[in-house]
């Protein structure tokens, strides 16, 4: 037998329409409801009791949620497309190498099967003290990502704190996605709106998402870059597979630009840029964005690696990564 | 509890689950397909791998109701009868099985790669095997037992 989830109905629609109807039913009868695409980041979280909805909402029977396609310049990827989909889909390859290369980088072959591009996006912060089981966090006393009233982290956190929590943002799609300038399909009770990406994401590690409660995102958008442009992700991680990002450096050069994204080092993901103009040369522009990006960088002893570790490694991940976009350029 | 009905290893299943059972106890404790092994319930060690719709897929991190309308596959569908599967086979011979916890994971994942390349690479097969533990072997005689598999499989098409 295993661990045991607390009871929650299920639903699984199969529409649009049918969603909406669930979602305001739920709202109207008080009822705490959410959502699972792929399952992979939220059963997790219900085995080991750090969420608790009354109902469940299965995501997968929206099969239209599910296409990769190119309209003129553009590439929609439905939401529910899976990880291991968008890694080897030939437009995606194509086009935008580097967001399959991250794909690629998730979890594992069978999570990446199963996980989904819009879960990805929204996977919930991580931190040591809240992602263990519940016989191994009843250890110590709740901490406040679990309605308590410490946090183990940072021992002088108190409530009413400008940020709360310090868990970490993780996800390995979001750098590429925001260098390409991604923008989200969002439907929710008052109908459809467009957002930026880096607009879904708050400070705080515990309401770290801008979305109202029953928003559920339908699909990303990205522009594919000109001939001009090259991305690349980079990973730090103990193994080759299963590990979450103890950090992840995303690069985009365009004409001579440089932008640098980042994740797995703060609560949320960093996004910084830097034009030839603004620079005597190009050195002084990549140690530019290097120090700023690691002071972005707050890093505590959260991860198998040392903290003083992953930031000095941010400059080496970009450098790397520009290293390997001037190379496949050459 | 809702009404399941799933088909397992060709076979179709019904039974009342509640919505929080995963797909691994349905297997095991509903349906009796211990094969298939749950070890740290948590999406770390690979061990419930089954396919699901011919992907494998981790069963430990898949609620039973999430499954519906899709085909299984679990360990106990892998061989025809008698006849075991090239890669069960080859995992006897190269000696890729000692306490044999990982053993019905490590084969679905090796019957999925190989049914959709019939050569993989050094890298293909350790990636393939990648997110799945195994205490006990050190994986060479798993790699080593996939790719005889993949040669078996290719002789007995190509003849
Ligand atoms: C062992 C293990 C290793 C992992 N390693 C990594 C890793 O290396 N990198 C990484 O990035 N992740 C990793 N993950 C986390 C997770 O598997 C991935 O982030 C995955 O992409 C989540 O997608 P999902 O569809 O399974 O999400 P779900 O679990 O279904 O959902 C995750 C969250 O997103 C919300 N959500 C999902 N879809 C939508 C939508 N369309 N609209 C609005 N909200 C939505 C859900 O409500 C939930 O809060 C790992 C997980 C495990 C178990
Ligand atoms: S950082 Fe957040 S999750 Fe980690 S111990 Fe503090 S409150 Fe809990
Ligand atoms: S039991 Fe499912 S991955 Fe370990
Ligand atoms: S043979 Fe024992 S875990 Fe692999």
């Amino acid at each position: 037998m295993s661990l045991l989830m607390q009871n929650f109905d299920y639903h699984r629609p199969t529409s649009l329409e049918d969603l909406t109807v669930l979602v305001s039913d739920c709202r109207k009868g008080g009822r705490a409801f959410a959502f699972s695409a792929g399952g992979t980041d939220i059963i997790p979280q219900l085995k080991s009791d750090t969420l608790h909805p009354d109902c469940l909402i299965s995501l997968g029977g929206l099969k239209d949620l599910n296409h990769i396609e190119k309209r003129g310049n553009r590439l929609i990827i439905g939401s529910l497309t899976t990880l291991h989909d968008l890694a080897n889909n030939d437009l995606i390859r194509g086009y935008l190498p580097a967001l399959a290369h991250a794909a690629h980088k998730v979890a594992s072959p069978q999570i990446r099967n199963r996980a989904t591009i819009g879960g990805n996006i929204m996977v919930d912060n991580r931190c040591i003290y809240i992602n263990q089981s519940e016989i191994n966090r009843e250890c110590h006393a709740p901490c406040f990502k679990a309605d308590g009233d410490v946090c183990h982290l940072v021992k002088s956190a108190k409530r009413g704190d400008d940020i709360l929590c310090q868990a970490r943002f993780v996800s390995d799609t979001a750098p590429i996605l925001l260098l390409l300038g991604a923008r989200i399909a969002v439907m929710g009770a008052n109908g459809t709106r467009e957002m930026a990406l880096n607009d879904l994401y708050l400070r705080d590690g515990i309401d770290n998402r801008s979305l109202e409660v029953g928003d559920i995102i339908t699909a990303i958008e990205v522009g594919i870059p000109e001939n001009d442009t090259a991305l690349h992700y980079e990973k730090l991680t103990i193994r080759n597979a299963l590990d979450f990002p103890s950090l992840g450096v995303g690069v985009r050069v365009t004409d001579g630009a440089v932008s640098v994204a980042l994740t797995g080092l703060n609560t949320l993901p960093g996004l910084f840029h830097a034009k030839p103009g603004d620079f005597d040369n190009f050195d002084d522009m990549i140690d530019h964005i290097c120090a700023e990006a690691m002071d972005f960088a707050k890093t505590y002893n959260q991860d198998f690696f040392p903290r003083h570790y992953r930031k000095n490694m941010i400059p080496v991940f970009i450098r790397r990564g520009l290293d390997k976009i001037i190379k496949d350029k050459s | 509890m809702k009404i399941l009905t799933l088909t397992i290893n060709d076979v179709s299943h019904s039974k009342a689950v509640p919505p929080t059972m995963t797909l691994l106890d349905f297997l095991r404790d509903e349906v009796g397909l211990t094969g298939t092994k749950n070890g740290c319930d948590s999406g770390e060690c690979g061990c419930c791998t089954v396919m699901v719709g011919g992907k494998p897929m981790l069963s430990c991190l898949m609620l039973a109701l999430d499954a519906e309308g899709h085909e299984v596959t679990t360990i106990e569908g892998i061989a025809k009868g008698n006849d075991l599967h090239p890669v069960q086979e080859a995992m006897v011979e190269k000696g890729a099985i000692q306490c044999g916890y990982c053993t019905p994971a490590m084969v679905i994942n090796g019957v999925h790669l190989l049914d959709n390349n019939d050569s993989p690479t050094d890298d293909e097969v350790k990636e393939c095997i990648s997110a799945t533990v195994c205490r006990c072997t050190g994986y060479n005689s798993i790699e080593r037992a996939i790719h005889s598999a993949a040669e078996k499989m290719r002789e007995k098409q190509h003849g």
